[in-house]
């Protein structure tokens, strides 16, 4: 033990001298979980503001009785929700009179409703529900508005049945069959099923893209201050070799890594398209635990990528990488050595990837306020995400926008990346991370 | 025409003023040393010649081809063996001959050259990462001449090698010039090796050459019985 604390002494002063642990460990993360704390709170606020509350939503009434027309209504008053009666049939004309007034749901009280209610049968209620956005504050503020109603027709049962009579009843009075509509998309669908499943689809193809990418960087970050750490880059530009073509040589040796990474990328999300297809598609459909059924038109829309979306994540993927690619070989010219280029690397790509991540989940971009939606479409990785989210939901044109994007953020680059390769300043410039003497 | 004149160069890295006015010649088939002590602008200069640093002030000419102005010239002209210079981890020897000899052309012809001049047999099959630093100098000062450069710029070709090694890379450099006819640059802190080498000589110091001539010569002129005396009695440290 006595020698124990000499160490340990040592060990601490050491690591805590080392510039990059103190600002990797201790600053990047305060700062960072601070800022990505701040947004996503309020994202989450946004969402728990859009739940809580009085919230109006679409009753169409096609019963017309006193149970559907005046008691059902009250039960949704007291329930916190605010019933505007929508004298529409077809489903279609309903959406655009709900759409035209802000409406997230639109409940649709069946012919035969007060029937089955009052004989104590179970009855169905159609809702559709209006997505502006995929973001979870979205769908959180729907699923709100699902339980709200299911729990208002479940207040209506207890009155009119009385407790302890018909359990079975009582606790699951009515169906919800649910609609939700996207983007002119119309999805049959339980929301709960929606908001478990998006995270993972949306989020997860996106995060796993990211981290290829970011090996991206790393290699061609490697790849120069490789040869400043090993002593050869004095040799390589002394070869009768225009510099130009020596860059070229290292951009093509990553983007033929990029490109191997991008298929192994694209067999692996296959491979998880495959599994959640078949963990999720049922033949004719499946159960859910929110009562309702996922259906096949549903979950297939989403996990059988039309050849578009397939395009559009290739390219997502591709330029993603070829705009890491880039920003490695900025990052290497930059660098001193090795271990400096990494921790570069992670030190810029870490912010510039993490903050649109989580802010992403939380909020759509069109929720956030201007200053923190203009903050994060300056960051080229935004659109990294976007695009495939965008993709993801058949918005083309966003989704362009979005690769066009990171074609011109990939382009600026590499003009830089070029000019500091071309002159002397590979060899005189040295961003180190050295180390205090103690 | 000279294979090598070097006029007036500047260079500062910042505040830092590294050569203040460096000029020299090489003569044809001439070996001509740089001394100095550390820091005193022999590997920027030799940097300056080999087109990695563009000088401040001043120009050198590589056959003729200013290094400023038309460096690709210059690079097809020279072989530059950086001072403590590294290899390719994962190539073997054998690779990195034939790359070298692919990227100057010089065909299958260098490239047994290359094989011949460095004399590792068959350890070029061995990853260069297994070679020990005599090796590695030996491969690279191998790489450096197979291509059969009108001038070679060598950068401390022997530092920290063991005996064997540097006299092996002494007399491959000494060969080298003596059958071509093409001429080299060598900087060395090692007075008897640029005794053994160098036709004629240039002491550097504080970015300035502070005495040029051939090794008798200077030894006469300093009344020295060897180059470390003329050191000693021009740049100090005795």
């Amino acid at each position: 033990m006595k020698i124990l604390k000499p160490l340990l002494r040592k060990e601490l002063k050491e690591l805590l001298m080392e510039k990059s642990i103190l600002i990797g460990m201790i600053i990047v993360p305060l700062i960072m979980f601070l800022l990505i704390g701040g947004l996503t709170s309020f994202g989450i606020r946004s969402a728990a503001t859009h739940v809580a509350g009085v919230h109006e939503i679409g009753l169409v009434d096609l019963h017309n009785t006193d149970l559907s027309g005046r008691l059902l209504p009250n039960m949704l008053r007291d329930n916190g929700l605010k019933p505007i009666i929508l004298d529409c049939r077809e489903r279609s004309e309903c959406v655009r009179i709900a759409e035209d007034m802000d409406l997230k749901l639109v409940a649709i009280i069946p012919s035969g409703f007060s029937e089955n209610f009052t004989k104590g049968l179970k009855s169905g209620v159609e809702t559709i529900y209006i997505l502006k956005s995929l973001s979870i504050s979205e769908i959180t503020a729907c699923e709100g508005l699902s339980s709200k109603l299911m729990k208002s027709i479940k207040s209506l049962a207890e009155k009119i049945h009385g407790r302890g009579l018909n359990i079975e009843f009582l606790k699951h009075p009515a169906d919800e069959r649910s609609t939700i509509i996207y983007l002119g998309r119309s999805l049959r669908a339980p929301i709960e099923a929606l908001a478990s499943m998006l995270p993972t689809m949306i989020l997860g193809l996106p995060l796993v893209a990211m981290m290829t990418a970011s090996y991206a960087s790393s290699i061609s970050a490697t790849s120069i201050a490789l040869e400043k750490e090993s002593k050869t880059l004095e040799l390589l530009l002394s070869l009768p070799v225009r510099r130009f073509t020596i860059l070229l040589g290292k951009l093509l040796g990553t983007i033929i890594i990029v490109v191997l990474g991008t298929i192994s990328f694209m067999v692996g999300f296959a491979i998880y398209g495959l599994m959640l297809s078949s963990a999720f598609i049922p033949e004719v459909g499946v159960e859910t635990s929110v009562g309702g059924v996922v259906q096949m038109p549903f979950i297939g829309s989403i996990f059988t990528p039309s050849p578009i979306f397939i395009a559009v994540v290739l390219a997502s993927i591709f330029l993603g990488m070829m705009m890491t690619t880039c920003l490695g070989i900025l990052i290497g010219v930059l660098c001193a050595d090795v271990r400096s280029s990494q921790q570069l690397v992670g030190a810029v790509m870490m912010p510039l990837t993490i903050f649109p991540f989580f802010i992403l989940i939380f909020s759509s971009i069109e929720s956030l306020p201007a200053g923190i939606r203009l903050a994060l479409l300056l960051d080229p990785y935004t659109h990294f995400f976007l695009a495939i989210m965008k993709g993801f939901i058949g918005d083309l044109p966003s989704a362009a926008i979005s690769l066009a994007v990171m074609v011109g953020a990939t382009i600026v680059m590499l003009v830089i990346g070029s000019w500091l390769f071309m002159g002397e300043r590979l060899i005189t410039m040295r961003i180190g991370f050295r180390r205090k003497s103690i | 025409m000279k294979p090598v004149v070097v006029k007036d160069l500047h260079k500062s890295f910042g505040d830092k003023e590294v050569l203040r006015g460096v000029g020299f010649e090489v003569e044809e088939g001439e070996i001509f040393g740089l001394v100095g002590p550390n820091g005193a602008g022999k590997t920027t200069t030799l940097r300056i010649l080999a087109t990695i640093l563009k000088p401040d002030r001043g120009d050198a000419w590589i056959m003729g081809y200013s290094v400023k102005d038309d460096p690709e010239k210059v690079r097809e002209r020279i072989a530059y063996l950086p001072e403590d210079a590294g290899v390719y981890k994962h190539l073997t020897g054998f690779e990195f001959l034939r790359i070298i000899s692919e990227i100057y052309g010089v065909g299958r012809e260098g490239f047994d050259r290359g094989v011949e001049l460095c004399g590792l047999g068959e350890a070029l099959s061995d990853p260069l990462s297994s070679y020990s630093k005599g090796m590695k100098r030996r491969i690279l000062l191998a790489s450096a001449l197979m291509v059969q450069p009108r001038v070679a710029i060598l950068d401390e070709p022997t530092s920290g090698l063991d005996v064997r090694h540097a006299v092996y890379v002494r007399r491959i450099i000494k060969r080298y010039v003596r059958e071509s006819g093409s001429s080299a640059i060598v900087s060395s802190h090692n007075m008897l090796e640029v005794e053994y080498l160098c036709d004629r000589m240039a002491f550097i110091d504080g970015g300035r050459i502070i005495a040029e001539g051939r090794p008798d010569e200077l030894k006469q002129v300093y009344e020295a019985e060897n180059l470390e005396e003329v050191f000693t009695k021009i740049i100090g440290g005795g």
